[in-house]
C-alpha cells in the first residue's frame, strides 16, 4: 500500500508544512500509482516523471529553507489537458491539437504553480471536452476505478479517475454542462463548479464560452475549498472574470448546518430520476434534516425549458469555436464530436436568442427561490453510471438516452452561473452516487457547508477503489 | 426545408452542403434530423416570450453575480 498517495490534500499539507512528510516522497508515491494503473485506466495523456521529481526536490529545499508557500506547496497534481501549459504539448484530447504547444499558461495553471503545486502530467478528457463519457478515440477510454466496465464520466474523466486512485491528490476540471460534477459523481469524489466568473478561464480552451466554468475536483470538501482558494480571483485577461479577490473558503467550511433551509424541487430535480438513485439522495436529505436543516419544497418557474436552452446555447457556441476546422478536417474529429459539431450548425439566430431569453427568465426564477432557501439539493445524475459504450439507460424501466440523462439535472446551474457541488452520498451496486447542491451566486460557502455535512455523516462507505488495495475509506 | 418541422435526410444534407459548407452522408443526415427533432421537442410548447426590454435581448451571465 502506497499510503502517501491516498492521503487527503489537507492531511498532506499539514505533514509537509511541519516537515513530517517530504514532497519528494509524495510525488514518488503518486508516480508509482500512475505507473501501476494508468496503462489500464487511461487517466493521463502525458506524464511528467522527471520534471515532477525535479519540482518536488525544489519544493522540499524551499520548505526546508523556511520558504513554505501554503497548503498546495509540494502537492502533486495532474491537470486536465485543455488547460494551456506554456511550452508543453496541450492536446485538448484531440488529434487536431495533438501537437499544439501554447506560448502561455492558463491563469489557473500559473496560480497553482505559484502556490507550489507539483505537476505530474496532463489528464485525459473527452475530445475537446465535448462529451460526458471520456471515451476518447485518440488517447483511450478512461475506465472507472470502481468498475472498469463503467465510464468515468466526463469530460474531466482523467481527474475523476486519478484522484481516487492515488494518481493525483486533487485537480481542476472545466464544466460547461457537467464536466466537473459528472465524473465526480461517477468516481466518488467532490467536484465544485463555482459561480460563473469566479475562476479565470484564460488559457482554458473554450467549449461554449457563456457556459464554461473552471473549478476544483478533490477527495474531500476541505480539499476542494483549498484548491478554489488558490485558483479564484479577478483576472483582467478573462472578460467574464468577476472583480473579486480570491475566496477564503477553506478556513470557513463547516458541517454546522443547523437552521439552514434546503429547497427540494420535485417537478424537475426529482422527476424522471431512477428510484434506486433517488432513494439514496433522499436518505441523504433526511440525514441533513437530522442535523438541523429545514426542508422546504420549492417551485422553479421556467425550469422545464432549461434542457432546451442549454442544448441550443451549448451546441451553437461550440460549433462556432470549431466552425473552420469542421470544414477543413472533419475526418480528424471522433465520430461523436463531429456529429455534435454538425448539430450545432442547425439552430438559427432566433433559436439562440430565444434560448438566451429563457436563460434570463430562469435567472429571475432562481433569484426568487434563493430568497426562500439557502441551497437546493438534488441527485447529480438521474441514472446509474452507464457501461462504456452504453447508449441507452433506464429510468424506472423506461429506456432513455444515457448521455442526455447524465447532463439533464446539471445544466440549469451552468445556464445561470450558480455554484454547484457534487459530493458522494451513498453507493449503488458498488458504484458511488452523487448528491448535487446548488446555491445562489457567490454563495460557495453555503453549498460547501452542506456538502461537508453530507461528508461528515459518512453516508458514502465504499472501500477505496480496487486498484488501491481496497482500503476502507476514512 | 423547415428545420423545426418535417425534415428528411436529403433536404438536411442539401441544407448543410449549400448553406453550411458541410458534406454529410444520407445516414449522417438522418441522424442529424433525428437529433434536431429531439431538440425541437424540448422547446416550450407555449413558445418563448420575447424580451420586454432592450437590455434583455442578450445575456451576460456575469450579471447574475453583479446584480447581487
Amino acid at each position: 500500500m502506497n499510503e502517501l498517495a491516498f492521503l487527503s490534500l489537507s492531511d498532506l499539507a499539514a505533514g509537509i508544512e511541519t516537515r513530517r512528510i517530504s514532497p519528494v516522497d509524495v510525488t514518488q508515491a503518486v508516480l508509482r500509482e500512475i505507473d501501476r494503473h494508468d496503462a489500464r485506466l487511461k487517466a493521463y495523456i502525458s506524464v511528467y516523471h522527471d520534471q515532477a521529481l525535479q519540482q518536488a526536490r525544489e519544493a522540499e529545499q524551499d520548505i526546508l529553507a523556511g520558504k513554505y508557500r501554503g497548503p498546495l506547496h509540494g502537492i502533486p497534481m495532474g491537470i486536465k489537458d485543455n488547460f494551456f501549459f506554456q511550452g508543453r504539448t496541450t492536446t485538448i484530447g484531440s488529434k487536431i491539437h495533438g501537437h499544439f504547444v501554447p506560448e502561455y499558461s492558463a491563469t489557473v495553471v500559473e496560480k497553482l504553480a505559484q502556490a507550489g503545486v507539483i505537476f505530474t502530467g496532463k489528464l485525459n478528457l473527452h475530445e475537446y471536452a465535448l462529451g460526458v463519457t471520456t471515451e476518447n478515440p485518440h488517447f483511450g477510454t478512461c475506465r472507472n476505478p470502481w468498475n472498469e466496465n463503467k465510464i468515468a464520466g466526463g469530460s474531466s474523466g482523467g481527474a475523476g479517475v486519478a484522484i481516487p486512485c492515488g494518481m493525483s491528490v486533487g485537480s481542476l476540471g472545466s464544466d460547461t454542462s457537467g464536466s466537473i460534477r459528472i465524473p465526480a459523481a461517477c468516481c466518488g469524489i467532490v467536484g465544485l463548479k463555482p459561480t460563473y466568473g469566479l475562476v479565470s478561464k484564460f488559457g482554458c480552451f473554450p467549449e461554449a464560452w457563456s457556459l464554461d466554468h473552471v473549478g476544483p475536483m478533490a477527495r474531500t470538501v476541505a480539499d476542494a475549498a483549498l484548491i478554489l482558494d488558490a485558483i479564484s480571483g479577478h483576472d483582467p485577461r478573462d472578460p467574464a472574470s468577476l472583480e473579486l479577490p480570491p475566496t477564503r473558503l477553506a478556513a470557513h467550511v463547516s458541517d454546522d448546518i443547523n437552521g439552514k433551509v434546503i429547497g427540494i424541487n420535485e417537478d424537475f430535480f426529482f422527476k424522471d430520476v431512477d428510484d434506486s438513485v433517488a432513494s439514496i439522495v433522499r436518505h441523504g436529505i433526511r440525514c441533513l434534516e437530522d442535523r438541523g436543516a429545514l426542508i422546504k419544497p420549492v417551485d422553479i418557474r421556467h425550469i422545464a425549458s432549461a434542457e432546451y436552452a442549454i442544448t441550443i446555447i451549448d451546441i451553437s457556441e461550440t460549433s462556432t469555436v470549431h466552425h473552420r476546422a469542421l470544414r477543413e478536417r472533419p475526418q480528424d474529429y471522433g465520430d461523436d464530436v463531429r456529429f455534435l459539431l454538425r448539430c450545432g450548425e442547425l439552430p438559427s439566430a432566433v433559436d439562440y436568442l430565444e434560448a438566451q431569453q429563457i436563460r434570463s427568465q430562469l435567472r429571475d426564477s432562481f433569484r426568487e427561490v434563493f430568497n426562500e432557501v439557502d441551497v437546493l439539493v438534488a441527485p447529480t445524475l438521474p441514472i446509474e453510471t452507464p457501461d462504456v459504450g452504453q447508449k441507452t439507460s433506464t429510468i424506472n424501466g423506461k429506456t432513455v438516452d444515457a448521455v442526455a440523462s447524465l447532463m439533464r439535472l446539471i445544466g440549469p446551474s451552468n445556464l445561470v452561473g450558480l455554484p454547484s457541488v457534487s459530493v458522494p452520498c451513498g453507493a449503488l451496486h458498488g458504484m458511488p452516487v452523487g448528491m448535487q447542491i446548488v446555491g445562489a451566486p457567490l454563495h460557495e460557502a453555503a453549498v460547501m457547508n452542506i456538502a461537508r455535512a453530507v461528508e461528515s455523516a459518512k453516508l458514502y462507505t465504499l472501500a477505496m477503489p480496487p486498484c488501491s488495495g481496497g482500503r476502507a475509506r476514512a | 426545408m423547415n428545420r423545426g418541422g418535417i425534415i428528411d435526410a436529403q433536404s438536411m444534407a442539401s441544407y448543410l452542403a449549400e448553406f453550411r459548407g458541410l458534406r454529410v452522408t444520407d445516414d449522417e443526415a438522418r441522424e442529424l434530423a433525428a437529433f434536431w427533432r429531439g431538440v425541437r421537442a424540448l422547446r416550450p410548447q407555449e413558445g418563448v416570450d420575447p424580451p420586454d426590454t432592450p437590455a434583455a435581448t442578450g445575456f451576460d451571465p456575469t450579471q447574475v453575480c453583479r446584480h447581487e
